[in-house]
């Protein structure tokens, strides 16, 4: 009962995706243009009576704003200390382990994803890997899939999936610890949720704790990179959530 | 049989002429980046402050001629650009140069022995994309470039893993400009360069 419930709500939050893209269909034509590199970027050469148009609806930007502060807060006080004692307390091999580990046991999401945009090949290629490196990779610890037989991870996640569907991003949301993502795909990872097996372990505690170890040990692998983008902005707010919406224009375009 | 060998010819001729043409931009770019990683390199051996800052320099140049400033801040202003006066287009063009040149010197510096691959080109009219691959110990970040034909080849805009740097800095300036204006602009930048060890 409780599930035909969620899945009612997603369907209703997706419909909703549709006719928002129907209003706004002249922003997300621009969005079309910005994924098509071969469009070569020429809102330059044919502008006399283009509004510039932007990149993401942001009707929540007063908010977004604040949280957009928060979580620079919250990085540098606390996530950042955090990830770099960790990195400096356990060797490279180590961190690299877990992460393959985590990456390996995400296939289900990948899989499921690949599938459900019509990419039987790509399907395989993940089962395949998840069968390769869970035994011969010891538990995924290894990744031999992609050292012997070539085979890379796709990166796929139900925003993607909805995206390649037409569905467009809605509007932009930053969300209090995970940061940037847009209505498309705050739902797309409700439905990804129920394909992570970290949320299968039933004691709370273990649970929390295991949650933890994924998120420090990825960060672990980023540090700086925030630094990076900040340093380079003149506008830290509009710079991370164009360059989000590039990239996952980009990777929806894969 | 001799009118065929001729067509045969002619279109070979034709064939290796328009991929003379295809495949122009992409050796001019290699050269230099390769020229650019090959100074990295040297720079590393390079113990002296005096050496390093002459490094340093023949590495700016390379960069003042690889890439098309001018291009690039027409294009990061957009429409707006047409409403500067001809006074703040030259300071905007100036700083908004010297800004990209200490970023790019600035990622140049953690430069640790990654390579480039050059995957694909592709040309329309005096423009080109060529896209490339940095292979890093751990992994490959795409890299585009896009290069436009005035009297040679330069890059007029970069993408990293998708990310347009025109597109990005155009995305922040609107919002700058709509809120503030461009002299505010011009001041931020000014601030802005202040962080680097200048160029």
């Amino acid at each position: 009962m409780r599930q035909s419930k969620t899945f009612i709500c997603m369907l209703l939050i997706i419909s909703g995706l549709f006719i928002n893209d129907m209003v706004y269909a002249d922003t997300d034509q621009s969005q079309t243009d910005a994924q098509n590199d071969w469009a070569f970027d020429d809102e330059f050469d044919d502008n006399s009576n283009n509004p510039i148009t932007p990149a993401v609806w942001d009707p929540l930007e007063k908010l977004n704003r604040y949280t957009f502060i928060f979580n620079d807060k919250l990085y540098f006080w606390c996530i950042k200390p955090v990830a770099q004692n960790y990195k400096r307390f356990t060797p490279a091999p180590v961190r690299i382990g877990i992460f393959n580990f985590f990456n390996n046991i995400n296939m289900p999401q990948r899989a499921v994803n690949c599938m459900l945009q019509l990419r039987p090949k790509d399907t395989a290629s993940e089962i395949v890997s998840f069968v390769v490196d869970s035994t011969v990779g010891i538990l995924g610890l290894t990744t031999p899939s992609k050292k012997y037989l070539h085979l890379d991870y796709h990166e796929e996640d139900l925003g993607q999936t909805l995206g390649s569907y037409g569905v467009g991003n809605g509007f932009y949301i930053v969300l209090p610890f995970l940061g940037s993502t847009t209505l498309r795909d705050f739902t797309g990872s409700f439905g990804d949720n129920y394909l992570d097996p970290v949320n299968y372990i039933e004691d709370p505690y273990v649970m929390i704790g295991v949650s933890t170890v994924r998120t420090v040990n990825t960060i672990s692998f980023r540090v700086g990179e925030y630094e990076k983008i900040k340093d380079m902005a003149f506008e830290p707010y509009s710079a991370v959530k164009d360059g989000f919406i590039q990239y996952r224009n980009k990777q929806i375009d894969k | 049989m001799k009118k065929n060998m001729t067509t045969l010819l002619m279109c070979t001729l034709l064939l290796m002429s328009t991929n003379a043409i295809a495949n122009d931009a992409m050796p001019v770019l290699k050269k230099s980046i390769d020229a650019v990683i090959h100074m990295m390199k040297d720079k590393q051996k390079a113990t002296t402050p005096e050496a390093q800052a002459e490094q340093r320099k023949k590495i700016f140049n390379i960069g003042m001629e690889l890439f098309d400033f001018d291009e690039m801040a027409q294009r990061t202003m957009g429409k707006e650009w047409k409403q500067l006066s001809s006074d703040q287009k030259k300071k905007f063009t100036h700083l908004f140069a010297r800004f990209l040149a200490n970023i790019y010197y600035q990622r140049l510096e953690e430069y640790t022995n990654e390579t480039v691959k050059y995957l694909d080109e592709r040309q329309y009219k005096n423009k080109s994309l060529v896209k490339t691959m940095i292979v890093t110990q751990k992994n490959e970040i795409p890299m585009d470039y896009k290069l436009i034909k005035s009297d040679r080849w330069r890059v007029y805009d970069i993408s990293i893993e998708g990310v347009s740097l025109v597109r990005n800095y155009r995305t922040q300036f609107n919002k700058i400009l709509i809120k503030q204006g461009v002299d505010d602009l011009i001041g931020m930048m000014h601030k802005k360069l202040g962080q680097f060890s200048d160029l």
